[in-house]
């Protein structure tokens, strides 16, 4: 069975239909751009006709700049809260029992999260031409509407709203909070823009070719992100909190707990793991600990657990769920006492990067 | 409420009586199911098969894994190992659709969007089944369970019961084959209740299997043609009347007005009574093999050591008894 448009619709309409029924997401997504208009036309509107072409360049730039804040952070907090919202309102289950595939439930949301995105966006850069047309001094006007201008916003306004509704949803499908994920989908929605304000402020200059080809590079990063995040789109996980995980790596149960301090006095090296406090969002769960892949205890925060083992060469990774360590190899010998410590990721980059490199979710280190 | 045949289309007529052995079509069927996670094990080794048409109680305590059974089933999470087939389609990661398509689930939490109103939230379910003529359908759903008056409201303004006759109306919404229901009168009033039971029945007599969970154990003998008993694993199947006699010896129970003189003497010496005993004055538990061929001899013997009978009867053991009876085994043994 393929792609069905009329099950991502039927998502599509839902969306609508909440937002309208929610007056305070209606608020808040036209309160946000009234804030990030009213600087670009006071810049605008009192720019002196004297003003140097420098000067001029550089403040066009930044309003127009303000302009594309609109279709990056607008949807970022519409699409951050697309899967951890139902999930926390109990209605994705009842969803996910539908024939619905995920690449419809996501473009659904996608396309919900997008529509009023690019409307308040265009809107606002509309009023705001106006405004310029109607008030701002004719040598100013006659730079604001350069067709390089007017391509950047009408090209990369989608683009930029569709980078951030994937990685708000991709946040939002790993993440266990609403407002957890609405912060990191901020965050995480900024970057691109960093290469548009280059554009706009003139440091790179705007050529068309160059806009196209930046163009075609948000569009190729849009797929991949739409394609990403089916893959991290995991019923199983967002039921039960629980990654579905091959057979292989699952314990049923065999393998003793090791204690604190246990050593057996026929086995003369000793593994020494600590956890140390901290670590974005790894909550109080204890971490699993894999020896030689193979699942043999856990580890709480700011615990230590010593683990007897036999001298030579072996594999240590910490988990917990999909996120890990980066698999580390050791050597120990007769009597030695091998220490590691390990914490939850500490760097947002660094756990953004994660949801991609699941093996950067937690640092594990020889002592 | 209304029967659901308006929902449906027409059916072949319901093939099951009570499937003991041999069931005929099963349309439902779990083999050596597991399901573990991480090194807790859910469900272990699950084996069942259900019928076109069967109501199927499926009973257990909480955390027996019930929920994480449906979840398998309805396809949301992966088994460990086993294999399995819903609505007549194999459990696999090609057949999600397909499956999902032919069968509903109404979880306990009813999970209905409180800010859209009742039509609006079939509207979306509707959409998904890629149902044509989907507003008649959603009133003829809302028809079978008394929700017709309720259609414009938000759901956020509906009371618990209601919102769960919603969530009911939303499972019917796209003709199942099987219908998972968990805890579907949870929170409902008596005559709700008793309205939920109806349309169970109704939609039995339309050969829909109904795979029921439920910690309400006169409602699972009330409607099901048969029961599993779960805890992790599954500890016994059958319709009550079996499960009953499986568990329990089959007895006789007699009151007199006062305590006999000599029972021995009264209960000894009839072939049809195995074992006798006591547990108050004027009140006797008789084994037999066959009540209604043993009373009759009982009530001689009595008559005949003037005794004052004030009744006899087959003991009757609920399913609460059987059930209760096989988890406190559990209990005991986790004790150990």
């Amino acid at each position: 069975m393929s792609f069905s448009w009329g099950r991502a619709s039927a998502v599509l309409r839902k969306e609508l239909r909440d937002y309208r029924h929610n007056r305070f997401v209606i608020m808040t997504m036209a309160m946000l751009p009234l804030i990030f208009i009213a600087l670009p036309v006071v810049d605008i509107v009192t720019i002196p006709a004297s003003a140097s072409n420098a000067r001029l360049d550089k403040l066009i730039g930044l309003s127009l700049l303000y302009m594309l804040l609109i279709p990056a952070i607008v949807p970022s907090v519409l699409s951050a809260y697309s899967v951890v919202g139902e999930r926390e309102q109990g209605t994705l289950e009842p969803v996910l029992t539908t024939p619905l595939r995920r690449e419809e439930f996501l473009v659904g949301k996608a396309l919900a999260a997008l529509v009023p995105a690019l409307g308040i966006a265009y809107a606002v850069f509309g009023v705001f031409l106006v405004i310029a047309a109607a008030f701002a001094h004719p040598g100013v006007t006659s730079v604001l509407f350069d067709s390089s201008h007017l391509l950047v916003q009408l090209l990369f306004t989608p683009l930029l709203a569709g980078w951030s509704i994937w990685v708000g949803i991709a946040i939002s499908a790993r993440s266990s909070d609403v407002r957890v994920a609405q912060q990191l989908s901020t965050f995480a929605s900024l970057p691109p823009l960093a290469l548009v304000a280059l554009m706009s402020l003139n440091v790179i200059a705007p050529t068309l070719g160059l806009a196209l080809g930046l163009g075609a590079a948000l569009l190729v990063l849009d797929g991949l992100g739409w394609r990403g995040v089916s893959l991290l789109f995991d019923r199983e996980r967002l039921v039960t909190g629980h990654r579905s995980r091959p057979a292989a790596r699952v314990s049923t149960g065999g393998l003793p707990r090791p204690a604190v301090g246990e050593r057996s006095p026929t086995v003369p090296a000793t593994l020494s793991l600590t956890r140390k406090w901290g670590g974005i969002m790894q909550g109080g769960r204890p971490f699993e600990i894999l020896l030689d892949r193979e699942l043999v205890g856990d580890i709480s925060s700011q615990g230590t657990v010593e683990l007897p083992l036999q001298p030579g060469r072996h594999t240590l990774q910490i988990g917990i769920g999909r996120r890990t360590s980066p698999t580390r190899e050791f050597d120990a010998s007769e009597g030695e006492m091998v220490r590691f410590w390990c914490r939850g990721q500490l760097f947002w980059p660094l756990y953004l990067a994660s949801l991609i490199k699941a093996d950067l979710s937690i640092t594990l280190k020889r002592e | 409420m209304t029967s659901p045949r308006s929902l449906a289309g027409p059916r072949s007529a319901p093939a099951l009586t009570a499937p003991s052995g041999g069931l005929p079509e099963p349309v439902l069927a779990a083999e050596h199911l597991t399901k573990c996670f991480g090194d807790r094990t859910a469900v272990d080794d699950l084996n069942l098969e259900v019928a076109r048409g069967e109501v199927f109680g499926f009973l257990g305590p909480n955390g027996a894994g019930k929920s994480t059974t449906v979840r398998m089933f309805g396809t949301l999470i992966a088994p460990t190992s086993g294999s399995a087939l819903v609505a007549g389609v194999p459990l696999g990661p090609g057949n999600g659709v397909e499956i999902r398509r032919r069968i509903s689930v109404m979880p306990e939490s009813p999970g209905l969007y409180l800010r859209l109103s009742v039509t609006e939230n079939l509207e979306l379910f509707a959409g998904l089944y890629g149902l044509r003529h989907s507003s008649q359908r959603i009133g003829r759903a809302l028809e079978a369970v008394n929700m017709s008056g309720r259609a414009s409201d938000t759901c956020g303004s509906l009371s618990k019961g209601l919102r769960q006759r919603v969530a009911l109306a939303r499972a019917l919404l796209n003709d199942p084959q099987v219908v998972f229901l968990d805890e579907p009168t949870a929170g409902l009033d008596p005559v709700a209740t008793r309205e939920v039971h109806e349309l169970v029945d109704s939609l039995r007599q339309h050969a829909v299997t109904v795979f029921l969970t439920t910690h309400r154990l006169e409602e699972a003998e009330r409607l099901c043609d048969r029961v599993a008993i779960f805890n992790t694993t599954l500890r016994l199947t059958g319709t009550p009347d079996e499960l009953r006699r499986r568990l329990f010896t089959r007895a006789l129970e007699v009151r007199t007005l006062a305590a006999l003189p000599d029972p021995g003497k009264v209960f000894d010496g009839l072939p049809a009574v195995e074992a006798w005993s006591s547990d108050q004055p004027g009140s006797y538990i008789l084994r037999v093999s066959e009540p209604s061929a043993a009373a009759p001899a009982v009530a001689r013997s009595l008559v005949a050591a003037g005794a004052d009978v004030l009744a006899i009867g087959e003991r009757q053991h609920s399913l609460e008894d059987v059930y209760l009876r096989l988890i406190d085994d559990d209990v005991e043994v986790e004790r150990r």
